[in-house]
């Protein structure tokens, strides 16, 4: 009986609590978030090196980029130089008293700059290791001149104690010394010469030590060595400086313009080289590509691969100002316009400038300063007068949704994009879910479009169109969302008018984008 | 209905067994070698959700707008909702504790228990069944939430005087899991086109999550203490102590996450969308940077969720037909109110009796309950519920089913 009863009353809680969950718990709720809110004015490009606006308030393009930069005194090597002054007697024996300078003589030794005729240089870092050997056996008093070297007016002099020869070995001493900051005048003893550098060695026994024999065996020796010297001043021949490269740019934007086409009227492009330098130089612009899809178009023009005179810098209180040469592109004399159009991704700008092409005609009066640079840039001065026909831009973005939640599930929904414009441009806007293998899996597009603002009366602006953009997600995508693992964005844009379509700087296009989801969740 | 069903399937079942006690509330102080009392208790109980929404949720079906929009006409600032399923085994043993107090003797109990309970704010509801979009424009109450679930088993032991029935034993607590959630300040407010989210939120998220079998460890105490009150007008008969799970627990190692939200979002710039796309970002860093995501390891001491109870009792020394009992129950957890209940219990026949009651408090409100016992030979089998409404009606608030065999060793 007891076991029945327990048996049918168990049964009973079974039944009561496990007969029920045939399905999950479910129900869906609703969710509005903004994504996007944002304004894009094309004054907020408006700066001295991007764009300007005119008095008639249309926008004008004024780009001031630099291309490539080069530091002349990064190329200005001074190798590493080793000097030695020694000294010894012509008769076979003297003796010298203690505190007796028996050595003071001045030598001039050669720097080995190649190619480079150089008067006078700053060393900007670089140290001197210097190595001095007493024969005597008593300890001397070294002075190392440098009479040439100089920092603040005050000459390179260093005064040691080397120590007495004993056992036979010669006193040594080793010392190095930071050079950063001297003014190494290299004419020599006259002032005439070139590359040449003095040195004075002057040594005295110490006046405390004993009366000393010095022979003709016995040699005074001083090395020095010069190592690792960066120079942020020269004055010379700097020699036959050759510059050449190719600059290649990447536009990441224009690889995504996958078809259409877009109408300028005109350009107005220069590449400028300045100088600054005071060396005269010559220069060319060996070519100008832009390169899409395989395809090449080169820009011409009469100056391509010319050569073109360069002016040497002027100086003013110590510092150069760069000369400048530049080379124009415009609609009459390039096809910059089709260059321009043909929306390249990359772009390659090969150059070659040489300084002082016709040797030394400046005797040797060329001068490099610390903000000498050899720079290239670029600069424009047109309208912004852009005409869109059907230009698409497509762009892939890698979205993962296999880790939705199992409880919770977009059921149904979508976007919407309400837009202001003011832009002459107007854009369509698809998505395309792609799977792993990029098949489709769905497309999400709306039936609207952002229009292209029309001209107001007046003619001197555009006015405000309004449009809002609906984008259902088909319930076919939600139900295999978790498949899709990237989204192509594609937009397709078209503009008011394709000719004489100027932007003014009243243009601005406002999003709100935001989302309007079911969600079911299911437990 | 078919809940409806099961109940009378339990009553035609046990029809032929004879009841002597009052379920779940009974005295006697017969002599006996012992005895094995068995409980089974589930209920779940709701101050403002109805049973058309958590009998859904517990046993499944789609919760349509329309219920939901039912429950909600009815909410007020805070709710709460608790629920308990639990099956428990008490040995009153023949063995005396010493020769000097064989009135004492050994008590042993084990048993296993799932609770949860939760306080929670009525923008809480909206946002978990409606959404955001529902009502628009309104600023959505988030704070001051808290909530937990526990599952644990407990073995004890203790010492019961055969005379009196009093009892009291110490209690292992295993946890075999531990989830609790609470909110301080927040709130949640959207625009009423969507054009802006602004959410404020100071939340905590611990879960066990340790690979041991039990994830915490706890020491409980129940005792029963029944005062025989006599020659009084009012009252005659026992007043019951009663106690149950009453201690502290240890979670071990537990997952302790905590948020903090102050964002009034009216979406990306584009500029920021290109941070959050472009290369070298980190989405997941990223968002849990701007939530202000913080997790950590932690051990947590908690309050057990037993109960106190004071009241009178049936019992089978007094002889009468009719007998009430009233009282008053707690539990030790959140959103429980003190519950008042009063009832009466009628002896049909040595063989059976039945008994309704009243309460108010707990998790809810008003509540009726039925019950019957059955009794044959040294068997006893209650069983009954403290909500009938929830078996006959989906608009009640809760849901209770009790259960008692007791065989007299």
């Amino acid at each position: 009986m007891k076991i029945t009863s327990i048996l049918l009353v168990t049964a009973s809680i079974l039944l009561f609590f496990g007969a029920c969950r045939k399905e999950k718990a479910s129900w869906d709720t609703r969710w509005v978030t903004p994504i996007v809110n944002d304004t894009i004015r094309i004054t907020d490009f408006e700066n001295d090196s991007t764009l300007g606006v005119n008095s008639d308030g249309s926008i004008q393009v004024l780009l001031d980029r630099s291309l490539v930069k080069y530091n002349v005194l990064d190329l200005l090597e001074i190798p590493d130089t080793s000097i030695n002054q020694n000294f010894t007697i012509a008769l076979n024996a003297i003796t010298i008293q203690p505190g007796t300078a028996y050595v003071d003589e001045v030598k001039e030794h050669d720097f080995n700059v190649q190619n480079v005729v150089l008067k006078q240089a700053r060393i900007k870092t670089g140290s001197a290791e210097i190595r001095v050997t007493n024969p005597l056996e008593t300890a001397a008093d070294f002075v190392v001149e440098l009479p040439g070297v100089t920092k603040n007016g005050i000459v390179f002099n260093q005064e040691e104690l080397v120590p007495a020869k004993q056992n036979g070995i010669d006193g040594e001493m080793v010392f190095e010394l930071d050079l950063s900051g001297y003014l190494i005048d290299l004419t020599g003893e006259n002032g005439q010469a070139y590359n040449v550098l003095q040195s004075k060695m002057k040594v005295s026994t110490v006046v405390d030590g004993p009366t000393v024999t010095m022979t003709n065996q016995d040699i005074v020796n001083f090395d020095i060595f010069f190592k690792d010297l960066k120079i942020d001043y020269a004055f010379g021949y700097l020699g036959d400086l050759d510059f050449q490269d190719t600059i290649t740019t990447n536009v990441d934007f224009f690889s995504k313009l996958i078809s259409g086409d877009v109408v300028l009227n005109e350009i107005n492009l220069d590449v400028e080289i300045y100088n600054g330098i005071k060396a005269v130089a010559q220069g060319k612009i060996t070519h100008l590509k832009s390169l899409k899809n395989g395809q090449t178009l080169n820009l011409n023009h009469p100056q391509i691969n010319q050569n073109i005179n360069i002016n040497a810098a002027n100086v003013s209180n110590y510092l150069a100002i760069p000369s400048l040469t530049s080379l124009n592109f415009n609609n009459n004399n390039s096809n910059i316009v089709d260059f321009i159009s043909f929306l390249g991704d990359e772009y390659e700008v090969g150059f070659d400038v040489n300084i002082n092409p016709w040797g030394n005609i400046s005797n040797a009066t060329d001068e490099v300063f610390p903000n000498s640079e050899l720079e290239l840039r670029l600069k424009t001065d047109f309208p912004l007068e852009l005409g869109l026909d059907n230009l698409t831009y497509l762009d892939t973005i890698n979205f993962d949704f296999s880790t939705q939640s199992e409880v919770l599930r977009i059921k149904s929904g979508g976007f919407s994009l309400t837009t202001n414009n003011s832009y002459p441009f107007g854009f369509e806007i698809e998505l395309k879910l792609l799977d792993e293998d990029n098949q489709l899996v769905s497309t999400i597009e709306s039936e609207e479009k952002i229009d292209p603002a029309p001209l107001n009366s007046s003619g001197n602006g555009h006015e405000l169109t309004e449009n809002e953009l609906l984008f259902e997600v088909p319930i076919s995508a939600l139900e295999h969302i978790q498949n899709v693992k990237s989204i192509v964005l594609m937009v397709k844009s078209n503009s008011t008018q394709l000719n004489d379509n100027v932007v003014f700087a009243d243009a601005m296009l406002s999003c709100f984008l935001k989302t309007n989801f079911i969600l079911n969740t299911a437990f | 209905m078919k809940y409806f069903i099961v109940f009378i399937l339990f009553i035609g079942v046990v029809q032929k067994f004879y009841a002597q006690h009052n379920f779940p509330l009974f005295y006697d102080t017969l002599p006996t070698n012992g005895q094995i009392l068995m409980n089974g208790n589930a209920f779940y109980h709701a101050s403002d959700i109805e049973n058309r929404i958590t009998n859904r949720l517990i046993f499944g079906g789609e919760i349509t707008e329309d219920m939901i929009d039912e429950s909600y006409s009815m909410e007020s600032a805070f709710q709460s909702i608790g629920g308990k399923a639990a099956v428990d085994l008490s040995f009153f043993s023949p063995w005396s504790f010493s020769e000097k107090r064989n009135h004492l003797k050994w008590y042993f109990n084990l048993g296993t228990y799932n609770q949860l309970a939760a306080n929670y704010s009525n923008g809480l509801y909206e946002l978990a069944f409606y959404g955001n979009d529902h009502p628009k424009g309104k600023s959505m109450n988030l704070a001051s939430n808290s909530g937990f679930f526990v599952t644990y088993d407990k073995i004890g032991a203790g010492l019961y005087n055969e005379t009196t029935r009093s009892a009291f034993s110490l209690n292992v607590i295993g946890i075999r899991n531990f989830t609790a959630a609470s909110s301080g300040r927040g709130y949640f407010n959207s625009g009423t086109n969507g054009e802006y989210i602004d959410l404020q939120l100071d939340g905590n998220f611990t879960q066990s999550n340790a690979k041991t079998f039990y994830k915490g460890v706890g020491l409980t105490i129940d005792f029963d203490y029944f005062l025989h009150i006599q020659d009084n007008s009012l009252l005659n008969g026992f007043v019951q102590f009663s106690g149950k799970n009453i201690g502290f627990a240890v979670a071990n190692n537990v997952d302790l996450t905590s948020v903090s939200i102050d964002e009034y979002f009216q979406g990306f710039t584009f500029e920021e969308l290109f941070n959050i796309f472009g290369d070298g970002a980190n989405l997941e860093e990223d968002f849990k940077a701007a939530v202000g995501y913080e997790s950590r390891k932690a051990s947590p001491v908690f309050l057990m969720p037993g109960y106190l109870q004071i009241g009178k009792v049936v019992d089978n020394i007094y002889n009468d037909k009719f007998q009430p009992f009233f009282g008053v129950r707690a539990y030790t957890t959140m959103g429980y109110k003190p519950m008042v209940y009063l009832g009466g219990n009628y002896n049909i026949s040595d063989f059976i009796h039945v008994g309704a009651q009243a309460s108010i408090g707990g998790f809810g409100g008003f509540r009726s309950g039925l019950y019957t016992g059955l009794k044959k030979e040294q068997y006893q089998l209650n069983i009954g519920t403290e909500d009938i409404l929830g078996f006959l009606t989906e608009s009640s608030f809760g849901k209770s089913l009790l259960l008692q065999f007791r065989w007299f060793l």
